[in-house]
């Protein structure tokens, strides 16, 4: 008999069995390409992370009279002017940012913060919204970091720029590719899990 | 006249396989074998794994992995680590054939798929081979003395050693399963007369590379032109093993459309852009390619007798 399952936390689910990157394949590109290192992911995490709050809960005084496209027109408004100082601050923060800058723009314009967020936040008691997003945060910063500690432990046989290895196990994980490989791999591996635990996705958002 | 039977198409490409891995030991020791051995092994262990994992039991046919394994072997210098063996072979089974759906749907060459991670893995490692063809240590062959193999010479300049013997017996400064113009050439034989490789890919392929490579030399010593179009970037290889692989293979016109189109590409990869191995990295992107054709000409076959009624007339529209 197939389990449904019941957060006992608010958003809870979103930690792994909904997790943004593993199981909606959200900000696949940045995950895949900028987690070449623990120092890269935390720039990607930074950004996501307080990008992603500060629209959620701006976003979430917009009221619910306002026409659809108009609300997503605002969120896509308040991404971009909420990325400006996160970029900023990332650079000051991190030094040189260059080698996630390129993919960091993505994170304001992707469609956790555009159409789904309507799904995901809107019409939510204030518990619910932030169990929500605290542990998305959580799940997406989990995934990053642990991409970024495997892939720069063997592609490059450091960790947080610290050599541990005289020479690398697989320089090519550093790759792009082998970094898109490695996300599919991941994702599979979790919906395996969740298959064989019998629980099945929650369509239906009204639990959390 | 009948299809070959997926068993015995196999069998003959692991018999060919066999020639060349005994003319390889001959050449450069026991590690060869080494290589092959835990080439198969890791190979035949990672489909297995993949298969439980996936619920399907253990067929017979299962067992071509192993075939997978010690072809991605040969593809690589002798001198290659057993470390990078193994995680190219795993790589190869496990990203080039399970992912799609395993024997039952080939998409890419698990063998090519394999070389490209080792390329792109150990540039250094898998461009360096053994200056001379002497026997190497079983276990780690860093120490031995190692150049620049001939492909990247013959691509900039077109030269080729002119010992004619020698490319019947086999050169030095090539990957392992590059041994010698007589014995690839008896493989595509015996392969195309037992119908267990393309005539349609491997016969034009062959010709447009050999002229292209004579015309490229200014049919200054066409002989030397011609065996180093087959013998350098492990061309004559490659299309034997990856392009004529009835597998990928599209039949008839097709067939001999993808051959020239193939031919074309790596002469121009190889003497105009000077890429090192240029057929296998193409057969990557090349196999997708020629599936799709092969399947559209199969859904065109299949379309053309229902257009007739029982008497072979067109049905009335």
């Amino acid at each position: 008999m197939r389990l449904r399952h019941h957060d006992s936390l608010p958003g809870t689910s979103f930690l792994l069995r909904r997790n943004l990157i593993l199981s909606e394949g959200l900000i696949a590109a940045p995950a895949a390409v900028c987690t070449d290192s623990v120092t890269n992911a935390l720039i990607v995490c930074f950004v996501f992370c307080c990008v992603t709050a500060l629209t959620v809960l701006l976003g979430a005084l917009i009221p619910r009279r306002v026409p659809f496209a108009i609300r997503i027109l605002s969120y896509s408004v308040i991404a971009a002017l909420v990325y400006i100082p996160t970029a900023a601050a990332a650079d000051y923060l991190f030094g040189d940012i260059s080698a996630a800058s390129l993919y960091l723009p993505l994170l304001s314009g992707g469609l956790l913060l555009t159409s789904a967020h309507d799904r995901l936040f809107s019409a939510r008691r204030v518990k619910t919204l932030l169990g929500r997003l605290i542990c998305m945060l959580l799940g997406v910063c989990a995934v990053l970091l642990g991409m970024g500690a495997l892939r720069e432990l063997l592609g490059a046989g450091a960790l947080c720029g610290t050599k541990l290895m005289a020479s690398p196990l697989m320089p090519v994980l550093l790759t792009p590719a082998c970094g898109l490989i490695l996300l599919g791999v991941l994702c599979a591996v979790v919906s395996a899990g969740i298959r064989a635990n019998g629980e099945e996705c929650d369509a239906d958002d009204s639990r959390d | 006249m009948r299809p070959k039977s997926l068993n015995i198409r196999s069998t003959d490409r692991a018999l060919t396989l066999l020639a060349v891995l005994v003319v390889s030991v001959y050449a450069y020791g026991l590690r060869i074998l080494l290589l092959s051995g835990i080439a198969a092994v890791t190979a035949m262990t990672a489909e297995l794994v993949c298969l439980y994992l996936r619920g399907i039991p253990f067929r017979l046919h299962h067992l071509d992995a192993a075939l997978a394994g010690v072809l991605t072997v040969m593809l690589m210098p002798p001198t290659v680590s057993v470390s990078l063996v193994i995680m190219s072979v795993i790589f190869a089974i496990i990203i080039g054939r399970q992912i799609f759906g395993g024997r039952e749907n080939p998409v890419i060459p698990p063998a090519a798929a394999g070389y490209c991670f080792a390329l792109l893995n150990s540039h250094a490692e898998m461009t360096m081979f053994p200056a001379e063809q002497t026997v190497l240590p079983l276990w780690n062959a860093s120490g031995a003395a190692v150049s620049e193999g001939l492909s990247p010479l013959w691509n900039r300049t077109g030269d080729f050693p002119s010992d004619s013997f020698r490319w019947l017996t086999g050169l030095p400064a090539q990957p392992i399963g590059t041994v010698s113009l007589l014995l690839l050439g008896v493989i595509a034989l015996v392969l195309l007369l037992r119908r267990s490789a393309s005539v349609w890919v491997l016969l034009p392929m062959t010709v447009i590379l050999i002229l292209g490579n004579i015309a490229f030399n200014s049919f200054h010593n066409p002989a030397a032109s011609a065996a180093g179009s087959c013998l350098t970037n492990q061309a004559l290889f490659a299309a034997i093993y990856l392009y004529s692989d009835l597998d990928y293979a599209p039949p008839h016109l097709g067939g001999i459309a993808y051959g020239m189109i193939a031919g074309m590409l790596i002469l121009v990869l190889t003497r105009i852009f000077y890429v090192t191995d240029a057929p296998v990295l193409l057969a990557v992107l090349l196999s997708p390619v020629a599936l799709a054709c092969r399947h559209v000409l199969r859904q065109k076959e299949s379309a053309a007798p229902s257009e007739k009624g029982g008497d072979g007339a067109l049905a009335s529209s």
